[in-house]
């Protein structure tokens, strides 16, 4: 299982840490030198240091033999085009985008992404599921 | 939780539940939204009053959303956000540790009966379980769903 990260926010490296504990290849992708230097320290030379929506530095992390890809940059629009890029140009079997905005998270599944994940929504979710008898569910 | 019981017996008169969510981030601005077109009455906190400017002005204007400015981990801004009365507290700010004194004030302080905090770290889960507080992990949410997709 080959695995391309782009981006190492505190998310993306915990993803990383726990998919490298179960047993993945994973390689990072960050355009901040120091992030860089922080995440290499800690797990060895994982990361490559570029724009992780550009064609060269996804093709600089080995995408092209990727299995999946989890795209948790900043903004919608940065893991729609690293997500598009892996699925359509390097035939990446599976592609996750980290979405923040719920309007968006809907578009993102309409453009082909596999797996869209709205955290907030999962967090709310989860809190109706573990308060559910507390709180009213329809008015 | 007997009053609850109650008031469930006729779901007409059922009593709205106030929710109070601190911090109006990505996380935290999502959850009151959600919670609030629900049905449920949601007061959201946060000390920068900017913050409130992604909430929608429909819900806001009809008090089903109501704002205060002000910091979570101390008593008198959250009494005088009116949370002494919530059935639910959620701690949702970007810091785990703020989120943890604030839902400890919450539960331990405030006795608001239910007292959600999000936290990041995974291993802290069964210490504030322990302490009567709900713990949620996001990027714990996350991992189950790539294993699910590995599996």
């Amino acid at each position: 299982m080959y695995v391309v990260i782009v981006g190492c926010g505190s998310t993306g490296i915990k993803v990383a840490e726990w998919l490298m504990a179960s047993g993945a290849e994973v390689t990072m992708i960050d355009n901040n030198s120091e992030k860089q230097r922080f995440v290499d320290d800690v797990f060895g030379s994982i990361v490559v240091l570029g724009d992780g929506t550009l064609v060269e530095t996804l093709e600089n992390a080995g995408t092209q033999r990727a299995d999946l890809l989890i795209a948790t940059l900043n903004t919608d629009e940065d893991n729609m085009l690293a997500c598009q890029i892996a699925k359509h140009h390097f035939q990446v079997d599976t592609t996750l985008a980290l979405s923040a905005n719920p309007d968006k998270a809907h578009l993102l599944g309409l453009l082909g992404i596999d797996i869209v994940v709205n955290l907030a929504d999962l967090i709310t979710e989860e809190i109706q599921s573990r308060v559910a008898p507390m709180l009213v569910e329809e008015l | 939780m007997a009053q609850i019981g109650e008031d469930n017996e006729n779901p007409a008169i059922q009593r709205l539940k106030r929710v109070a969510v601190i911090g109006c981030g990505s996380y935290g601005s999502q959850i009151a939204v959600d919670l609030s077109l629900s049905g449920n009455i949601v007061i959201v906190i946060d000390k920068d009053p900017d913050s409130f400017s992604v909430l929608p002005l429909n819900l806001v204007e009809n008090s089903r959303l109501v704002t205060s400015i002000g910091d979570g981990t101390k008593e008198v801004s959250l009494r005088q956000a009116g949370v002494q009365d919530a059935d639910l507290f959620i701690a949702a700010t970007k810091s785990s540790s703020v989120n943890l004194m604030s839902g400890q004030l919450a539960r331990h302080l405030m006795r608001i009966p239910e007292v959600i905090c999000l936290v990041n770290d995974s291993a802290l889960v069964p210490l504030y379980e322990g302490l009567g507080i709900k713990v949620i992990n996001p990027d714990g949410l996350l991992m189950d769903i790539i294993r699910e997709e590995l599996d």
